[in-house]
C-alpha cells in the first residue's frame, strides 16, 4: 500500500500536539501532589466506612491527621481495644493546604465531633488508613446516626471537600 | 621589646578594665523606659545569682543548713509528690533547690558528668540542700504592665508610636544595622529566670495555675528523684518557644530588611522567627507554630512584636506553657559611650492565661558579636541519633540493636504520658479520662 509520507507525519504531528497539550492540561488540572512518603501501605482496593468520635485534628503540615475512635454497630458506645481503652484511628489526609481548603480545621472538627469517612486502611491491618477519594460528613453538633448508619443519613449533616460516602468494600475502580 | 607589666600597672590595667565593663553593663539591660508600656526598671535591682549548692562533698549528704528545720516529708523523701501540694510553697519541700539544681543532682550539668553528685550516697534520700537564702524576686519576674493581654499591650504600644508620627518605616537606607551575630549577656546576678537556676522552685509555682504547678512539680520529682529526665532534645522532639530563653536555640543571628527582620540560631535545634513588618494576625492558617507568627514595627530603633499562635510544650527543668502563649517583645540598641552598637536589650512580656496566674517579663541582652561577613557559617541542627524511652529512661541504643517502642503521642504531652506509665503506679494522681462524650 502507498504511502502518503508528508500527510503521515502532518498526522502524527498533529497527534503528538494534542498528546502534549493533554498532558499539560492534565497536569495543570491535577492536585499538587506534596506527598511526602509511599502510599503503599495502604490497600486502595478497599474501603472501610466508619463512623466515629473525633480524638484530635493534627493539623501538622507533613502529614495532616484526624486521630478518632470508631463508634459501634449500634452507635452508641465507643470501639475499645482488648485492654478495654478507646481503639484510636489515625487517618492520613489529603495535604494540610486542601484540608484548610475544604474547611477541616482544628476549630470545625473539635474533640468529640461525631463523623463518617472511608479510608483504605493499612494492608497489616492496624488501625490507620487513607482517606483515598472518600467523602467526608459531620453529623449535626449533639446528633448521631441510626445503628448501622453514618453520618450522611442525618439531618443537618455537613460535608466538607468533595466526594461520596463509599460503600464498605471493595473500592471502585478509576 | 618586652612589655614589663608591674604591680602598678597591673592594678591601673584592671580599674579600667573594671570601670570598663562597668560601664558597659550599666548600659545594659536598662532599656529606655516608656512609662506603663516598655523598658520598666526592676523594682529590685542587684538580685543575687544562681541559688548556689550549701556545702560540696560527701558530709553535706541530706545535711540541711544551720539553723533550717528539714520537712517530715520532702521531695526526695515523698513517695506520691502529688500528696504533699500542701508543701509544695514550702521552699524545704525541694531542700531549697532551684529546679535546674534538682534536674542536674546526678550530673555536672547538661552534657557532664560529676564525680560528687548532689544527690549523694544514698540516693534520693541523701540530695544536698541548696542556699534557702538566695532567690530572685518574685516582684522582678511579674510583668510591670497592666495590660492582661498580648494584644492589649501591643495596641498600646502601636498608640503611643503613632502619638509621635509613628509606626517608622524604614528604608534599606534608614534601617537600623542589627544584621550580624549575637551572644549572650548575662551578668552576674541578672540572670534570665526562665533556666530556673536563680530561683527557689515555691517563687516559679507561684507564677503558675495549679495545673501548671502540678505539671512543673511532676517535672522536677521525675527529674530530681527518678533521673527520668524527658528532656526534648533526647529524643528530637521539637524544643519548644520558651527554650530560647533557657539552654536550647537562641536568637544568635538576625538579618534586618523594611519587611521582615529574622532571628535565627542552630543549637540542640533550630530556632527561625520571621517578624512580619506592618503586617496584623492572622499570618496564615491556624495552625499552631513552634515558634508562633510574629507581626511588628518599628518606634525609631525600637523592634515592638507580637507573637501569637504558639504551640504549646514544655522545657525541662521548668514549667509548661499553653497554646494560648503569646508575647510582646521589645528590641532596643544599646551603644557605649562612643557611640558604638554593642547589642540588643530585649524585653519580652508572656501573655498566658491558662499557665500564667499573671503575664510575666524577661529581660536579656544579646551582645553584638561581629557581622555575618567574618562569622562562620550559620549551621544547620538534623536530629538524627535520638535517645529511646527505655523503661522510662532516656537511653542510647546502639544501631542494630532491638528494643520495645511505644509511639508517643506528640499532641498529647508524651513526656507526661511516660512517667505516668513508668514511675507513677502506685500514685495518687488525679484522674485526666478521655472524655468523647460515648461509653
Amino acid at each position: 500500500m502507498a504511502v502518503d509520507k508528508p500527510r503521515t507525519m502532518r498526522a502524527c504531528a498533529r497527534r503528538n500536539v494534542v498528546t502534549i497539550a493533554a498532558t499539560l492540561l492534565l497536569a495543570l488540572l491535577a492536585p499538587p501532589a506534596d506527598a511526602h512518603h509511599s502510599y503503599a501501605m495502604y490497600d486502595g482496593t478497599v474501603y472501610r466506612v466508619f463512623t466515629g468520635v473525633i480524638v484530635r485534628i493534627v493539623p501538622n503540615a507533613a502529614h495532616f491527621e484526624m486521630h478518632f475512635v470508631p463508634l459501634n454497630d449500634a452507635r452508641d458506645a465507643l470501639v475499645r481495644d482488648e485492654k478495654g481503652q478507646p481503639l484510636v484511628w489515625v487517618a492520613q489526609m489529603e495535604s494540610a493546604a486542601q484540608a484548610f481548603k475544604d474547611g477541616i480545621t482544628k476549630e470545625s472538627f473539635p474533640q468529640g465531633t461525631v463523623f463518617s469517612m472511608g479510608l483504605h486502611p493499612r494492608r497489616d491491618g492496624k488501625p490507620a488508613g487513607d482517606r483515598g477519594m472518600s467523602g467526608l460528613f459531620q453529623c449535626a453538633k449533639g446528633s448521631k446516626p441510626e445503628p448501622g448508619k453514618h453520618c450522611d443519613s442525618v439531618a443537618g449533616n455537613k460535608t466538607f471537600g468533595a466526594g461520596e460516602l463509599p460503600k464498605e468494600g471493595a473500592a471502585p475502580k478509576s | 621589646m618586652t612589655a614589663r607589666v608591674t604591680p602598678f600597672r597591673a592594678a591601673a590595667l584592671s580599674l579600667i578594665l573594671v570601670a570598663g565593663s562597668a560601664s558597659l553593663a550599666f548600659a545594659q539591660l536598662r532599656p529606655p523606659e516608656v512609662k506603663g508600656l516598655r523598658g520598666a526598671p526592676f523594682p529590685s535591682m542587684n538580685p543575687p545569682p544562681d541559688v548556689r549548692s550549701f556545702g560540696e562533698g560527701r558530709a553535706w549528704d541530706g545535711r540541711p543548713p544551720e539553723g533550717i528545720q528539714p520537712l517530715p516529708i520532702d521531695l526526695f523523701t515523698s513517695k506520691d509528690f502529688y500528696k504533699d501540694r500542701a508543701l509544695w510553697t514550702d521552699v524545704r519541700y525541694w531542700r531549697c533547690n532551684a529546679p535546674r539544681q534538682i534536674a542536674d543532682m546526678r550530673s555536672g550539668g547538661a552534657g557532664s558528668s560529676t564525680n560528687d553528685p548532689r544527690i549523694g550516697s544514698n540516693p534520693p534520700v541523701s540530695a544536698r540542700w541548696g542556699d534557702c537564702k538566695m532567690d530572685w524576686s518574685r516582684d522582678n519576674i511579674v510583668s510591670p504592665y497592666s495590660f492582661k493581654t498580648a494584644k492589649d499591650h501591643y495596641q498600646a504600644l502601636m498608640a503611643d508610636a503613632k502619638s509621635h508620627g509613628g509606626p517608622t518605616r524604614h528604608t534599606y537606607e534608614t534601617m537600623p544595622k542589627w544584621d550580624g551575630v549575637y551572644g549572650e549577656y548575662a551578668p552576674n546576678g541578672r540572670r534570665v529566670w526562665n533556666y530556673s537556676r536563680a530561683n527557689q522552685v515555691p517563687t516559679l509555682l507561684s507564677l503558675l495555675t495549679p495545673e501548671y504547678q502540678q505539671r512543673m512539680v511532676r517535672q522536677i520529682y521525675h527529674e530530681g528523684v527518678n533521673a527520668a529526665h524527658q528532656w526534648s532534645a533526647s529524643y528530637c522532639w521539637p524544643e519548644g518557644f520558651m527554650r530560647q530563653w533557657a539552654t536550647g536555640p537562641k536568637p544568635s543571628r538576625i538579618v534586618v530588611t523594611p519587611e521582615v527582620v529574622l532571628f535565627m540560631g542552630s543549637g540542640s535545634g533550630n530556632m527561625w522567627r520571621v517578624v512580619h513588618l506592618g503586617r496584623e494576625f492572622p499570618l496564615g492558617q491556624s495552625v499552631a507554630q513552634w515558634y508562633g507568627d510574629t507581626i511588628g514595627f518599628w518606634d525609631g530603633e525600637a523592634l515592638i512584636t507580637w507573637t501569637s499562635n504558639i504551640q504549646g510544650w514544655n522545657q525541662h527543668s521548668s514549667w509548661e506553657w499553653s497554646d494560648r502563649l503569646e508575647t510582646i517583645e521589645i528590641l532596643t540598641p544599646v551603644r557605649d559611650a562612643s557611640g558604638k552598637f554593642i547589642g540588643l536589650d530585649w524585653e519580652a512580656v508572656l501573655y498566658d492565661p491558662q499557665a500564667l496566674v499573671a503575664p510575666v517579663r524577661i529581660l536579656w541582652h544579646r551582645n553584638y558579636q561581629q557581622s555575618w561577613g567574618t562569622a562562620d557559617r550559620l549551621g544547620w541542627t538534623e536530629c538524627t541519633r535520638p535517645l529511646y524511652p527505655v523503661d522510662g529512661y532516656a537511653t542510647q541504643v546502639a544501631p542494630g540493636e532491638v528494643i520495645e517502642y511505644k509511639v508517643p503521642d506528640m499532641s498529647d504531652r508524651p513526656w507526661a504520658k511516660i512517667w505516668e506509665e513508668n514511675f507513677e503506679k502506685n500514685m495518687d494522681r488525679p484522674k485526666q479520662e478521655l472524655d468523647l462524650g460515648f461509653k
